[in-house]
Order: structure tokens, then C-alpha cells, then sequence
């Protein structure tokens, strides 16, 4: 029988797979959130029901986004410390606080690594530079606020990055910010980069050789500034490292509904196919660096990055905890 | 009369005619009627006309070598001489006859060659709408190969869906897909095949916003960049220094105002060209036969095609 879930988790799960909750970071708390939120909820008398029950909103949480590599990142967190507490022999109240516990301090530290990312980046920006930006990233967005904080007279390109045009909630932001922007569409990210100094993108996944899974097209801008010689710079949380890299799974990449790209009447009546990735894979020749909460590294060190954070994992807890497909 | 010259070139500025032979057309299909109607009562004043319309068409659309050559070809074949009215009317509406057939004899030929170079089977990526890329693609459907076909839709005008449409609507099967998903699907295709507003001495190719990083990504998983392009496209003044004037379109385009709220003072910038660097460009098709962008010297030198007309 399908344990009965909060109807805030429900919806909760909801926002998440129709990305009205968006942004690698917001979701990965979101999802632990709401595991929490299970947690304390659960009416459960026995230690098995309420393993039972998390088990279920775990993976209920993780079918939202398959390729976001923070939800499965922070659910482990969680999860991973619920189990080891129950096989120590804790109690139904205990695990509950265990969750409560370990899943403010994931969101804790999560919230904490973006500033440290904006800290850290913000020192890689140089007064007067001219930087281009993909899709809206908050590590990203939050290093240019940063900088423009400390004084630097900086320029913005923001791509509008279709289908969904997240670019402009980006200069939205910006611009709010004080921060020059200027919007452009996606295919004019190369006849710009002579003006530009560096690019700025966020991640929502690093796998274990560097590579960069973010929002589709952010390749084609990596390779136009790889083109031109202009640094490629990468914000992300150690949370986007994918363990599953390491033991060789490939990251999937999601395609979402036509009807972003085309209209649902057009569809019909247009009688075409319409393919819709919403992420690439930028190889790590093209990323000059990862700016991460721990520090600044070449692509190349991702993996020992992956070893310091999540050594432990073995193939068998990464099967329960991360891919859930159990 | 006037409100339909102006409506004409108003097309032509807004780019709501995306296709550089069918803005050309346009402008040409225009002077002929004004030929037909004008009340000019003298050669002086009906040349006026022409002229003002010839300029403002020079303005709508400043990249496009077509409808420069276009101009050229008008002055050339009908102005410089002079003689009656009449004469001078039945000139302009001649040459622009001339000019448009020009440019279908070139396209057909174009679509013949082009299409001997796509080979059975192959998969095609090409970028927003151009009828010349699509009378390509069209022929090698017809002359029994399977082609396969990506489509970018192009922003900021999306004139990619037509392209898609018109596609599909010949049986080619086609993908649409948006414009910065090219790399992701680069290594399912065996050629890109783009066509270009205008084409320089150096043999670099000014083309629709968005073609440069397309060849470039088709470069880096070496793929073959084709260009489809008639003569009348080269733009001669480019041997004597003249640098392509690459006009931007509306804010608006890019940015609906009604979408802008809340966001302060964005600047939208709209380049609508790109120059794709003949480094990245494998052959340009004409209607003289297939050169490689380093040919395109040689022909404007030599005159061959349009420019020894």
C-alpha cells in the first residue's frame, strides 16, 4: 500500500517537476524540505513504517527532475543518515530528529555554499569586464551581484536562452541590481564574444572528467568563447558533482514537452517533429575553471572533489540512495 | 501606388520577408509596377522615383547583396542610357523581369548541383528559412535520395517553423529544434546547409544571425558547411574595402514589451547578421558550379556569373 504523503510534500513534488521551483540549489532544498516535512507528518508506530514511508517520498521526489544531480545529492544526505541511524537502533522519535537534523544542515550548508561562491567568484571578475551569461543561474547571478558590489563597474550579456527564456529573469535581476545588461537571443552569443572578457554559466551537474551538464546551448556558447579566447567559467555547489559518473553511469539528459518550443495548435497543425534536450554536456577542454564553496579548481580535479565529498559511496548505497530505481 | 512602394520596403525593413531573393524579388516585382503606373510626366521625374525607391530600399535592407546588386543591375541596364519615357520605363520594367528570372534560373540550377553533393541517407542541419537552402533540400528529395532534416527555428522571427512546415509538408521528414540545441545533435549530422544575405571577396559569408556559431560547432565535430548562394549575392564592392553594413532589427522582437515588465531598463540588442569566416566553410554552391569560399575572389575578379551580366 502507498503511504499517504502531506499534502504540501505533494505539491512540493509538483512545483518541482513543473519547474515553478527552479534553480539546482531550490530544488535540492526544496526536496529535502520536504522530507522533513514527511518526517514529521508521519504517524508512523514502528521503525520500518517510517523507513517505509521516507523510502517512498524519496523516490516519489526524485522522478520530478531526472536529470538534476542536487535532488538525488541532497535526498541522499538525508536518507543515507536516516538509514545508518536506524541500524544503529534508534527509535521512531530519534530518526525523526535525525532527519530533521541532517536535513537543516543540508540546506544549511547549501545556502551557505552560494554566498562562498560569490564571494570566491566575485574575486575572478575584474573591474570593467565585460561578462556573458546562459540561462539564470543563482551561483552565477549571485557572483556578478557581488561584484558589482564591490565596486566594479561590470557589463552583462544575457542570453534569453530559449525555449523558456530564463535569460530575462536573469537580467531582471541584474538590473534590479544596478548591473548593465543587455539581452540577446541565443544565436548571437558568438558575434558578441569579441566584446566580451569572460563567461559566466552555472551547472546543474559535473561529472567525474569535468564535463558540465547545464541548460541546452550552454556548449555552444563554451565553444565560442573557447574559439575567441575568452575564459569559460563555471559556479557550482559541490552538490552538483555526480557520484554516479564516477562508477560510470552516463548523466540523462531530459527532454521536456514540444509545446516549449512549438504551440500546442501549431503542433497539430504543422505536422512536425520537434525535439527538445534541455541540457548539453560541455566538455571540460572548453571550462577554463569550477568555481565552487571550496575553492576555485581546473575541470580535471572534479573527480578528487567527488572522492573528499562522497568517498564513501559504495556502488550498492549509490543504487538505493541516488538512482532509486528500485 | 505610393502606399503600396511603401508597404513593400516597410516588408522589407521589418524582415517580415525573411528570404534575401524574395526581399529582392519584392523590390524588383515593386519598380515594375511603379513602370507601369507611374504618372511621371518626364524621363527627370520618373527617374527621381526610381532612385528614392531604389535608395530607401539600399536602407531597409543594407546587408543584402541582392538587392545592391539588384540597384546596380537597374542603373546599368536601364538608367545610365536614357532615351523617352516610355523607354526608360519599359527598361526598368524589363531589367527587373531580367533580375527576377535571374535569380529562379540561378536557384534551380543551385538546387541541381547542391543536391548532387547531399548524399542518400544523409542527415541535414539547417538554420531558420531560405528559399534556396529549401529549393536544395527539396531537389534531393525529388531526385529519390532520403534526406533527413534539422531545422533551428531561428530567433528572433522563428522563421524556422516555416522552414519545418514547408519540410514536412514535401514528405522530407523534419525536426524542429531550438537554436543553441545545434551542438547537441551535431554529431547526427552529415551536412549543414545554410544560404547568405551576402558574400564577401574573402569568401566569408554574411548570413542570418546564429549561422556563424552553427558553422563553427559544425567545424568543431567536422562537419561540412555548405553554403547555397547565387552570384548575385557576392557583393563586389567588398574587393575595394567596403565593409558589409550588418543592420540590428526591433527591440521588440526580442523582447515583447509586454514581457519587459518589472525588469527595468534592459537593453535588448538584435544583430540580425552574422559573418561565418570561410575557415568554417567547406563550398559554396552557385549557379556556375560548386567553388570553395576562396573562389569567390576569383569570380567577382574574372566576372563570372551575375557581376559579368
Amino acid at each position: 500500500m502507498e503511504p499517504k504523503l502531506p499534502e504540501k510534500v505533494l505539491k512540493t513534488a509538483e512545483d518541482i517537476r513543473e519547474m515553478r521551483i527552479r534553480g539546482a540549489g531550490r530544488i535540492a532544498r526544496a526536496a529535502v524540505e520536504a522530507l522533513i516535512q514527511v518526517s514529521k507528518a508521519s504517524k508512523a508506530g514502528d521503525v520500518d513504517t517510517l523507513l517505509q514511508e521516507m523510502d517512498y517520498a524519496a523516490s516519489l521526489l526524485l522522478k520530478t527532475r531526472p536529470t538534476a544531480v542536487s535532488l538525488p545529492n541532497g535526498i541522499r544526505y538525508v536518507m543515507y543518515r536516516l538509514n545508518r541511524a536506524a541500524e544503529s537502533g534508534l527509535g521512531v522519535d530519534g530518526l525523526k530528529a535525525v532527519v530533521e537534523e541532517a536535513g537543516r544542515e543540508f540546506i544549511r550548508n547549501s545556502k551557505m555554499a552560494v554566498r562562498r561562491i560569490a564571494e570566491i567568484g566575485a574575486g575572478l571578475i575584474m573591474d570593467g569586464d565585460v561578462v556573458l551569461t546562459h540561462c539564470h543561474s543563482t551561483a552565477a547571478v549571485s557572483i556578478i551581484k557581488r561584484a558589482w558590489s564591490q565596486g566594479k563597474r561590470i557589463r552583462v550579456y544575457a542570453t534569453e536562452t530559449r525555449p523558456r527564456f530564463q535569460g530575462r529573469i536573469t537580467a531582471g535581476i541584474l538590473r534590479r541590481h544596478g548591473v548593465p545588461v543587455t539581452l540577446i537571443v541565443d544565436g548571437a552569443a558568438r558575434f558578441f564574444m569579441r566584446e566580451v572578457d569572460k563567461v559566466l554559466v552555472g551547472a546543474d551537474a559535473i561529472a567525474a572528467n569535468g564535463a558540465v551538464v547545464n541548460k541546452i546551448g550552454t556548449s555552444m556558447v563554451a565553444l565560442a568563447a573557447h574559439e575567441a579566447g575568452r575564459p569559460f567559467l563555471v559556479a557550482a555547489e559541490t552538490y552538483k558533482f555526480s557520484p554516479e559518473t564516477m562508477l560510470g553511469e552516463l548523466i540523462t539528459i531530459e527532454e521536456r514537452s514540444p509545446t516549449e518550443i512549438l504551440p500546442e495548435d501549431e503542433l497539430k497543425r504543422l505536422d512536425v517533429n520537434v525535439r527538445n534536450p534541455a541540457f548539453d554536456v560541455t566538455p571540460p577542454e572548453y571550462v577554463d575553471l569550477i568555481i565552487t564553496e571550496k575553492g576555485v579548481i581546473p575541470p580535471q580535479a572534479a573527480i578528487a572533489i567527488l572522492h573528499r565529498e562522497f568517498g564513501w559511496i559504495t556502488p550498492k548505497e549509490l543504487y538505493k540512495y541516488q538512482t532509486y530505481t528500485f | 501606388m505610393e502606399s503600396l512602394m511603401r508597404n513593400v520596403l516597410e516588408k522589407i525593413k521589418r524582415k517580415e520577408i525573411s528570404s534575401a531573393d524574395s526581399a529582392a524579388a519584392h523590390a524588383a516585382g515593386a519598380l515594375i509596377m511603379l513602370a507601369r503606373r507611374s504618372r511621371a510626366r518626364s524621363v527627370g521625374e520618373f527617374v527621381r522615383e526610381v532612385e528614392n525607391f531604389c535608395n530607401a530600399l539600399l536602407e531597409a535592407r543594407p546587408a543584402s547583396a541582392a538587392i545592391r546588386n539588384y540597384v546596380k543591375f537597374l542603373h546599368r541596364e536601364a538608367l545610365r542610357e536614357g532615351g523617352s519615357l516610355e523607354e526608360v520605363k519599359a527598361g526598368v520594367e524589363d531589367a527587373s523581369r531580367r533580375f527576377i528570372v535571374g535569380m529562379e534560373d540561378a536557384r534551380r540550377r543551385i538546387a541541381v548541383i547542391g543536391a548532387r553533393r547531399i548524399r542518400d541517407g544523409s542527415v541535414v542541419l539547417t538554420h531558420g528559412f531560405g528559399r534556396t537552402v529549401y529549393a536544395v533540400l527539396t531537389e534531393a528529395a525529388r531526385s529519390g535520395k532520403h534526406v533527413e532534416v534539422y531545422v533551428t527555428e531561428a530567433r528572433p522571427k522563428l522563421e524556422g517553423r516555416r522552414m519545418a512546415r514547408l519540410l514536412s509538408g514535401v514528405g522530407i521528414p523534419t525536426t524542429l529544434i531550438v537554436d543553441s540545441a545545434a551542438r547537441a545533435f551535431m554529431a547526427d549530422v552529415d551536412v549543414a546547409l545554410v544560404g547568405a544575405e551576402a558574400i564577401a571577396a574573402n569568401g566569408a559569408v554574411v548570413s542570418k544571425i546564429g549561422t556563424s556559431v552553427i558553422a563553427a560547432l559544425a567545424h568543431e565535430a567536422r562537419v561540412r558547411v555548405m553554403v547555397a548562394a547565387g552570384t548575385h549575392k557576392f557583393s563586389s564592392e567588398t574587393i575595394i574595402g567596403r565593409l558589409i553594413e550588418m543592420e540590428e532589427g526591433g527591440v521588440e522582437d526580442v523582447l515583447p514589451s509586454g514581457e519587459a515588465g518589472g525588469m527595468g531598463r534592459v537593453r535588448v540588442r538584435n544583430p540580425l547578421y552574422d559573418a561565418t569566416p570561410p575557415d568554417y566553410i567547406d563550398v559554396i554552391v552557385t549557379e556556375e558550379g560548386v567553388i570553395p569560399p576562396q573562389g569567390v575572389y576569383m569570380m567577382l575578379a574574372q566576372g563570372v556569373g551575375w557581376h559579368g551580366a
